[in-house]
């Protein structure tokens, strides 16, 4: 019938089928060739069928056995009987595109319900520099220190601030500078984590009381979102204050003196213990719960709980949310799960910062750079290589030399001429006293043309202001389509010159030379 | 008086030390007409179009393209596509330096990407500081160029940018170190196209002679050749394994 291994469809598939269902198909063919514990033989396909809104995917799901353990066809889910009640295969469909959620022992991407992604912890060379990835989630965190006044509600604890930053490298929704409502939940839940756990000593900040204390800063950046960015910030936010290293203070007296990196080593914060957030993602009201929600996971969830713990198995935060109830054992169940998880991280954290502090001390390559994997596909290195000096050296002596010779010609050219201009002044290059011998009474003369002149444009407005009535009259109605034709009688008023040539260039200077040479004359006429 | 005393402290006090911590030792086998390796891993992330992760030397650059996508109304082009570069430095919000090196790269972007093919359309440019060992800005031009090949983005040409200083005893370095550059006289930063090895953007400071400019401009054009020969590398690699 169907060969192992491939999923083929049945050949009366309705029309109606279209590409979002195809996508169904693809990602069902390739969880079950991926974790194999279906025989596809045993699985016989029935068309979907579609309501309303809702797609659904009707399929009888058979054990090796051959025995059917059941499906449910009236909703958009299928599941299987109680036998293997841990079982099911959980199809969530919404309007377009759609979401899939299916859930069958093993995930979309081949994990258990109760599996993290891989985490991998790097350090920077900077000091207080994390970057963590979960699976395909990237965050980097950068710790820093400054000396502020102390709120004055506590004047003798330093302060330690919280900033997320989210950036369309995260996901194309997100705008630059603009915090999302998913951005402030994150922000105040990692706020409560880190500062109300008290994780950090605070008052081991403090310089002096009430006037200067250390401030430390931790931004987080969200690199890419693919899910649990709370899980994910934790590790990196807590992982980067172990590792930040604030300069080293003295106090005598009320002079403080903070010493350089060369001067003394800067001292770590004292971080208590570790708060780190596990996340979990229900559905069905509550019935199913995932660990390490992906971003395809988070997008069907009904609802989520947070729990914040540490490794002495104390709970630093915990929230709930989306429209579900949920009983006091599943809480229960999942504040255990969560013991589990942190002591791992945790371990994985000391681990990662050991090995940090190894490669400093021992003088071994560290940072993000010396991370890169080369040998993979997508990344590549260029060693740092010498250029060939020879034809090089040459190159550049001639064109130096002709550089030079071209400035040195260009200097003979131009010789500066200082102008002395009178006591105290000077004049280097083009300028000088004016050339142009204007006289005041002129001056005076040519605004009375220009009012003259003023008169004669009002003149031309009133003709433009007429025209344009006539026109209107002729029933344009749209001030901007009308068309004026002034003929020359209009221009009696101030008679314009075209000359025939317009490029040959007018001599400015001399134009107005001989006009004043004609105002004089009529000057010396009137006077006469 | 004295809270106004009490805020310079503070401010000179914060540079001081995020400087501080910054500094890092000078490689000392590194003569100063030499590039630093050049590490690069593209498509790292999922959620853009195209992506890498781009270290000369230590500095690193964390770069995302998404486009052609849609543009706001108020920014549309009718002609051309909007290019927009967001910056994000590793500690505190972006200032004036960080808007104008965005500012830089859109502009040189503008004429590498051919922008006429895509009119109404924008593609987003995002950065990210990874790490910053001196010649943030050359590095930035130079992710910028892997994450637009990444994503597979039509360009006019290929850029790479190179930074050259002069440093106190007239010395000029080669894609100076944080340390190196604090300590430089004058500054200057080359974009080169990929076409003809010529100049498409310049950006300097400080003050230096003509034929210090001359120089850097040659050891720029000779060393952008090494960067392009870096990008075909790297895309050769990604190509030839997916054949």
């Amino acid at each position: 019938m169907h060969s192992a291994g491939e999923f083929c469809q049945s050949s009366t598939e309705p029309l109606a089928l279209n590409s979002h269902r195809r996508g169904i198909t693809d990602i069902i063919k390739h969880f079950r060739v991926s974790k194999g514990w279906i025989n596809t033989r045993d699985c016989t396909t029935v068309p979907p069928c579609v309501w309303g809104d809702a797609v659904c995917f009707c399929r009888e799901v058979a054990t090796r056995e051959g025995g059917i353990l059941g499906w449910e066809a009236d909703e958009a889910r299928v599941t299987v009987s109680k036998p293997c009640a841990h079982i099911l295969l959980l199809l969530h469909c919404h309007l377009s595109p759609l979401y899939l959620e299916c859930h069958m022992k093993a995930r979309l991407d081949g994990r258990e319900i109760y599996d993290y992604r891989p985490i991998q912890i790097k350090f920077g060379i900077s000091q207080g520099c994390c970057h963590v990835t979960l699976g395909n989630t990237r965050i980097l965190v950068q710790v820093s220190c400054e000396v502020t006044a102390p709120k004055q509600a506590r004047p003798s604890e330093g302060i330690l601030f919280v900033n997320v930053e989210i950036s369309p490298m995260a996901a194309p929704q997100y705008e630059p500078g603009r915090l999302t409502e998913e951005a402030v939940e994150l922000t105040r839940l990692l706020e409560r984590c880190l500062k109300e756990s008290r994780c950090v000593d605070t008052e081991s900040l403090c310089i002096m009381t009430g006037i200067k204390v250390w401030q430390i800063r931790c931004d987080i950046h969200i690199l890419n979102h693919d899910g649990n960015l709370l899980d994910c910030a934790s590790v990196a936010a807590i992982a980067a204050l172990a590792h930040f290293r604030r300069p080293d203070v003295t106090v005598s007296g009320e002079e403080v003196t903070i010493h350089s990196l060369e001067d003394r080593d800067p001292i770590p914060l004292s971080v208590h213990h570790m708060p780190l957030c596990v996340t979990f993602a229900f559905y069905k009201q509550g019935k199913f719960l995932l660990v390490d929600p992906s971003e395809k996971e988070e997008r069907v969830m009904e609802g989520k709980l947070v729990i914040g713990m540490n490794k002495h198995r104390e709970v630093c935060t915990l929230q709930m949310t989306g429209s579900m109830l949920l009983l006091k054992d599943q809480v229960l169940r999942c504040s255990n799960i969560t013991v589990k998880k942190v002591t791992e991280m945790t371990n994985l954290i000391q681990k990662a910062l050991e090995n940090d502090t190894k490669a400093r001390s021992s003088g071994q390559k560290f940072g993000f750079a010396s991370s890169i994997e080369i040998s993979r596909l997508s990344s590549n290195q260029l060693e740092a290589t010498n250029m060939s000096k020879e034809s090089f050296e040459e190159k550049i002596q001639s064109i130096v030399q002709e550089s030079s010779d071209e400035s040195y010609t260009s200097d003979d050219n131009c010789k500066t001429e200082v102008h002395i201009l009178g006591r105290g002044t000077g004049v280097i290059g083009e300028g000088g006293p004016s050339t142009w011998d204007v006289d005041l009474d002129e001056d005076e003369e040519m605004i009375a043309e220009l009012e003259n002149e003023q008169g004669q444009k009002q003149n031309r407005r009133e003709i433009h202001s007429e025209v344009m009535k006539t026109a209107g009259s002729l029933g344009d109605e749209s001030e901007e389509e009308q068309t004026i034709t002034l003929q020359s009688e209009d221009f009696s008023g101030d008679r314009m010159e075209i000359s025939a040539e317009p490029r040959t260039t007018i001599d400015l200077t001399k134009a107005l030379k001989t006009e004043k040479k004609q105002k004089s004359l009529k000057k010396s006429k009137l006077k006469s | 008086m004295g809270r106004i005393k009490l805020l310079v402290f503070v401010g000179i006090i914060n540079s001081m030390y995020l400087k501080e911590f910054d500094i890092l030792e000078v490689n000392p086998e590194r003569s100063s007409q030499q590039m630093r390796t050049i590490t690069c891993e593209c498509g790292i992330l999922s959620r853009c179009d195209g992506s890498c992760c781009l270290c000369q030397g230590d500095t690193t650059i964390m770069a995302s393209v998404n486009g052609p996508v849609e543009v706001k109304s108020s920014k549309e082009c009718i002609d051309q596509a909007y290019i927009e570069v967001t910056y994000k430095p590793k500690v505190g919000l972006p200032g004036c330096p960080e808007k104008s090196l965005e500012n830089f790269i859109s502009s040189t972007c503008k004429s590498v990407i051919s922008v006429n093919l895509h009119p109404r359309a924008s593609f987003s440019i995002v950065l990210q500081e990874v790490e910053n060992d001196g010649s943030l800005m050359s590095c930035c031009v130079n992710a910028a160029c892997m994450a637009l090949l990444n994503a597979a983005v039509p360009l006019n040409y290929m850029m790479a940018a190179v930074t050259i200083i002069v440093s106190e005893d007239g010395e000029l370095v080669l894609d100076p170190t944080e340390k190196q550059q604090a300590a430089a006289v004058a500054y200057m930063m080359f974009v080169y196209s990929s076409k003809d090895f010529s100049l498409i953007a310049s950006s300097s400071s400080g003050q230096y002679s003509d034929e210090q400019f001359q120089r850097c401009l040659l050891i720029g054009a000779e060393s952008s050749k090494q960067v392009f020969k870096f990008y075909r590398d790297t895309m050769e690699k990604q190509l030839i394994s997916k054949v």
